[in-house]
């Protein structure tokens, strides 16, 4: 019994470690990468027009907060399967 | 008659311009969406990291007004010759962007704290939320597409100090 608890800390943990792993690779990407990308294609992209390069950084962002819904959602419905089978091989060891 | 045109304080409009299209609407939208989530996060902690995206939306806003402010300090030169038109229309620009920013981060602000707080009830609320905060941000889109316009013209006055 007190294996059990221990292994489902341990797991929960990781879990937890790992969706503050994603969280803080959201945060620093969207810190990071429309900016970079402004002056990255100002200087190598668009030869000096800064309007296309802050086109380009808003179309960064948008890549980045596109991400993150679809990374939110995929793993909702993984961890709703993972429920289930936890539920379904609960409910087959009690029989 | 460039004297006239070129006058010393052109700068302080064009430097107030790039000042005032910083993030205010980010911040408040943050944390009002912040507390939302705080309230939910004591119910359903499962849903934390989908009940997250009001943030990640208020922080696109901040973004948009680092862009504008990036682009029109980029296009600043107070010490060659700069024009007082082009002190005005850079002050319009970062006023159009951090006035639209205000609105768009007080929306994303309010709609994500209720959503975020209903979500706690109706797992349906989700793809709303999700509708409802892209047409609060497309808000602050617009506003960076008019101060964009705007700073395209300041390119015809190269050349007026001369």
């Amino acid at each position: 019994m007190s294996d059990q608890v221990a292994a489902a800390k341990t797991s929960d943990q990781a879990a937890s470690r790992a969706a503050l792993m994603k969280l803080l690779f959201f945060a620093a990407t969207l810190a990071i990468l429309p900016i970079s990308s402004y002056f990255f294609t100002e200087k190598y992209v668009w030869s000096g027009n800064s309007n296309y390069a802050a086109i380009t950084a808003i179309c960064a962002a948008n890549i980045v907060l596109i991400a993150y819904i679809v990374i939110s959602v995929v793993e909702d419905k993984q961890s709703f399967k993972e429920v289930e089978e936890k539920k379904l091989s609960g409910t087959k060891k009690e029989q | 008659m460039p004297a006239e045109l070129c006058p010393p304080y052109a700068p302080f409009f064009g430097f107030a311009g790039v000042a005032s299209a910083v993030t205010v609407g980010a911040a408040f939208g943050t944390a009002k969406a912040g507390i939302g989530i705080a309230g939910l996060g004591t119910f359903k902690p499962e849903l934390i990291m989908k009940s997250l995206v009001p943030v990640v939306m208020a922080g696109i806003i901040a973004v948009y007004g680092l862009v504008v402010s990036v682009l029109i300090a980029g296009n600043l030169s107070p010490s060659k010759g700069y024009p007082l038109a082009a002190g005005f229309i850079h002050l319009g620009a970062g006023i159009s962007c951090g006035m639209t920013g205000i609105a768009a981060g007080y929306a994303i602000g309010l709609v994500g704290d209720s959503c975020v707080r209903a979500y706690v009830h109706e797992q349906r609320v989700f793809v709303s939320m999700i509708l409802i905060l892209i047409f609060a941000e497309v808000l602050g889109l617009y506003g960076l597409i008019v101060a964009l316009l705007m700073n395209t013209k300041v390119t015809s006055l190269a050349g007026a100090c001369d």
